[in-house]
């Protein structure tokens, strides 16, 4: 179906450019290969329209996947579903149990020694800072 | 007077903003090794992933190994025992490294030979499987079970090798405890993933 649907694009693409360049003697309407260029897209029309029935009539057929929900015996859709859920959430488990354990880590080390001597920049409200860059003599605003 | 007006706002600057002291939470050997056995985890699980799903998809009567060998059960139990055996050790060879260093070298030692003692049985099973027939290419259970089994065992003779060098520094007096949790760390992944590779791939 996919190979169907391209060489109806490329025949499209095609019969447009040819026509917007004036290509093929001057004018797509004259051109002699218009009639097998039509016939060609009318019959890849027929087999898109073809593919969508059998795609819409029997679906389980059309999948290519053999082991979706729709198709295939209930161990390998079982295990499927169980290996998706399993590979989706053992990654976020990790991180959030590396998370957790780290802010732990931290939590405890905050409180063993004061978080202001050791947290690194000690931050000052603005007011203070401003007074202080300003001198000792300067009235705070 | 301008250019002392700056120097007494750098001089505030500095006093204002202090530099940060840093301080190590985790040592930074113990984390790295933690985010490297992350992915490790990851790919084990994408290898017993593809074995359960192909185990699943497979005709029941085509999931077996020729010539009518069975993956050795019991004797991959005792493996097994010798494995957790190892990683006990090494969780005590851990405390008393933490009450005094120098304490945890025969423990530590008597980790290191129990996990060899699993690599080497593992590998003796592996030469009675190849003897009977049992290859890479003789079925898909005999080429999972080798890629699976067989990248375990080169993680175990990895962090063996970790181990090792842990016990030499140790008993030289230079081991660093971030070196020797990483070591720790990777070694009990070892220990932990088995019983989940045993109970699918052997089962």
């Amino acid at each position: 179906m996919r190979e169907s649907i391209s060489r109806v694009a490329q025949a499209s693409a095609f019969a447009e450019a040819s026509a917007d360049r004036g290509i093929l003697g001057g004018g797509w309407s004259a051109c002699a290969l218009r009639p097998r260029v039509e016939r060609t897209l009318q019959r890849a029309r027929s087999r898109l329209w073809l593919a969508a029935a059998l795609l819409a009539a029997a679906p389980a057929s059309a999948l290519a996947c053999p082991v979706c929900g729709l198709v295939g015996t209930s161990d390998n859709t079982w295990a499927y579903q169980a290996m998706t859920a399993t590979l989706t959430l053992l990654p976020l488990a990790m991180i959030g149990a590396t998370v957790w354990w780290l802010a732990r880590l931290v939590a405890r080390a905050d409180t063993e020694r004061p978080p202001a001597r050791s947290a690194g920049k000690q931050i000052l409200p603005l007011a203070r800072r401003s007074q202080m860059l300003a001198g000792p003599e300067a009235k705070p605003r | 007077m301008a250019a002392m007006s700056v120097t007494r706002m750098q001089q505030q600057t500095m006093r204002i903003v202090r530099p940060a002291t840093r301080r190590e939470v985790v040592p930074s050997g113990l984390l790295g090794m933690v985010i490297f056995v992350g992915a490790e985890v990851m790919f084990f699980a994408g290898l017993i992933s593809a074995f359960t799903i192909s185990k699943a998809g497979a005709p029941r009567d085509a999931w077996n190994l020729p010539a009518g060998q069975v993956l050795p059960l019991a004797s991959t139990a005792v493996n097994t025992v010798a494995l957790f055996a190892s990683g006990a050790l090494l969780w005590v060879a851990g405390r008393q490294y933490r009450a005094r260093s120098s304490a945890a070298t025969e423990s530590l030692l008597a980790a290191i030979f129990f996990g060899a003692l699993f690599v080497v049985l593992q590998g003796r099973e592996w030469v009675d499987l190849i003897g009977h027939g049992v290859t890479l290419r003789s079925s898909a259970l005999g080429a999972f079970f080798y890629v699976i089994v067989g990248t375990h065992a080169v993680h175990a003779v990895a962090a063996l090798a970790g181990l090792g060098v842990a016990w030499w520094n140790l008993r030289a007096g230079r081991l660093s405890y971030g070196f020797f949790l990483g070591a720790q760390t990777f070694w009990y992944f070892v220990v932990l993933i088995w019983p989940v590779i045993y109970a699918r791939v052997y089962f």
